[in-house]
């Protein structure tokens, strides 16, 4: 192989794991919001959760169709999200970990949301900067329209979105969740005594496993973003963005992270298999089951 | 569009959003291609491009299998592509489209989403600013009543039956009321 072609290749490998990694992690976070749906605080926050819980499970999907596409192996979006193991799956332990309140729930959509509105905000710089906008219109230029699995012809050449695609989809979605997050953080911290309380050991408790992901990033590892975006940027701008909002919550993060993470290895890892158990049952019990 | 498009079209027109029954797709804005060719045994196949509202929203499988029954009784192939870029926004519904909206006691979208300026670096709006609704909906301009037309509204919730909507209540006639969210990409301009 080549020296060309083998870089070619890790790069292709890179991407391809940074790709089902955000995939994961939007997964695990989704279904961790939509477990709120029948114990949110209120009714309108139960609306909040499901819808967007739902807009993140569909950029998640996308994300899949994406992965499938490039795998080298024959797999499909289903089998990427649910088949494969708790060892297989790569998604950030911030959201993995269960909300402990509601504001845990909302700080986490904080932390989490930043970085996929950041990170979507630098692919979609990246891919304007490569080619202009296409017309909004019926441009066949467009490298974006291909057909997806969402073809209804099962004999047409399936291709997944581009990612480009995905992100611009997904830019004003996750802005809406985090106006949300935002005034909702706002409202907690110069609330009461119990919800500035709370707001700040929920900060306590989540910054540290937002600093792991940060950090992951910031050493250029694939499944915290390097491959997709230059990481160290995707870093730095969740880091003043996070910071901006929380300062306008008057919330300060804790100056250095807690030496030990509250639980090891081991401990994520049962926690992990605990959520796929549940993600992953209907898709397990009954194999193919379309409907 | 060509002519042989014309009545593909017509027969989109026919078909619904199913969660805004009164919403034709065509002006939703989600399809944004039709192309019509036969082979050389002159079977005819039509290809509909459409362009999804919200990443999650269900109620596009439903568009896709309702495009192909219905184009399927009167062409041999159908195919339903799915296109992601340019995204979709609200600015791509119709003018026909906004006013069916408000004539089934929707508001439709009317300004543009403001993007949370916080998150950005800037401030979100003060405390105190919050609607009398039970979430922190902010004071946003509210959009007029599709019933009794009063520019008064409070917002109940920011998110709603759908994905594409949100809850207001008129503080004129109390009459509560959905919101198309206006959608579009951050830092786009109306």
């Amino acid at each position: 192989m080549s020296l060309r072609a083998a870089s070619a290749a890790a790069s292709h490998g890179s991407r391809a794991v940074a790709v089902l990694a955000l995939a994961d992690t939007m997964l695990l976070h989704a279904q961790r919001i939509s477990e709120w749906v029948g114990r949110a605080p209120m009714l309108e926050e139960e609306m909040a959760s499901a819808n967007i819980a739902l807009d993140i499970l569909g950029q998640a999907s996308r994300l899949y169709e994406h992965a499938a596409a490039i795998s080298e192996e024959s797999t499909s979006p289903d089998e990427l999200a649910y088949g494969r193991d708790v060892d297989a799956v790569r998604a950030a332990w911030l959201a993995v970990d269960a909300d402990r309140d509601f504001a845990e729930l909302m700080i986490r959509l904080l932390l989490l949301g930043t970085w996929y509105a950041t990170l979507w905000d630098l692919v979609d710089a990246e891919a304007s900067a490569q080619a202009p906008p296409v017309d909004a219109g019926t441009g066949t230029s467009d490298p974006a329209a291909a057909p997806d699995a969402g073809a209804l012809d099962p004999t047409a050449r399936r291709r997944g979105p581009s990612l480009a695609g995905i992100a611009s989809k997904a830019r004003p979605e996750v802005a809406y969740h985090l106006r949300h997050a935002g005034m909702w953080v706002e409202r907690l911290a110069g609330g009461t005594d119990e919800s500035r309380a709370r707001s700040e050991a929920a900060l306590a408790r989540l910054w540290p496993m937002a600093l792991e992901l940060v950090d992951a990033a910031r050493s250029g590892q694939a499944d915290a973003g390097a491959g997709l975006v230059d990481a160290a940027m995707l870093a730095d701008q969740w880091q003043q963005r996070v910071l901006a909002a929380l300062d306008t919550a008057g919330l300060v993060p804790p100056l250095a992270p807690a030496g030990t993470p509250e639980m090891d290895a081991a401990a994520r890892r049962a926690t992990l298999a605990e959520v796929l158990a549940e993600l992953q049952h209907v898709a397990r019990e009954h194999p193919g089951a379309t409907w | 569009m060509n002519a042989d498009a014309t009545p593909v079209w017509e027969a989109l027109a026919g078909i619904c959003d199913p969660e805004i029954p009164a919403l034709p797709i065509t002006d939703l804005g989600i399809v944004r291609d039709v192309d019509v060719a036969s082979d050389a045994q002159g079977r005819v196949e039509v290809t509909v491009t459409i362009t999804p509202t919200y990443s999650g929203c269900p109620a596009m499988d439903v568009i896709e299998q309702a495009i192909g029954d219905t184009l399927g009784r009167s062409y041999d192939r159908v195919r339903v592509v799915t296109r992601l870029t340019p995204a979709w926004t609200t600015d791509w519904i119709s003018e026909r489209g906004l006013e069916l909206l408000h004539g089934s006691g929707i508001a439709p979208p009317r300004e543009p989403v403001e993007v949370p300026e916080a998150v950005a670096g800037a401030s979100f709006r003060p405390l105190g600013t919050f609607g009398a609704g039970a979430g922190p909906a902010a004071a946003l301009p509210g959009p007029a009543c599709p019933h009794c037309g009063a520019a008064d509204a409070e917002q109940l919730s920011a998110f709603g039956s759908t994905a594409c909507k949100s809850l207001w209540r008129c503080r004129s006639c109390r009459e509560p009321f959905d919101h198309f969210k206006p959608h579009r990409a951050p830092g786009a301009r109306e």
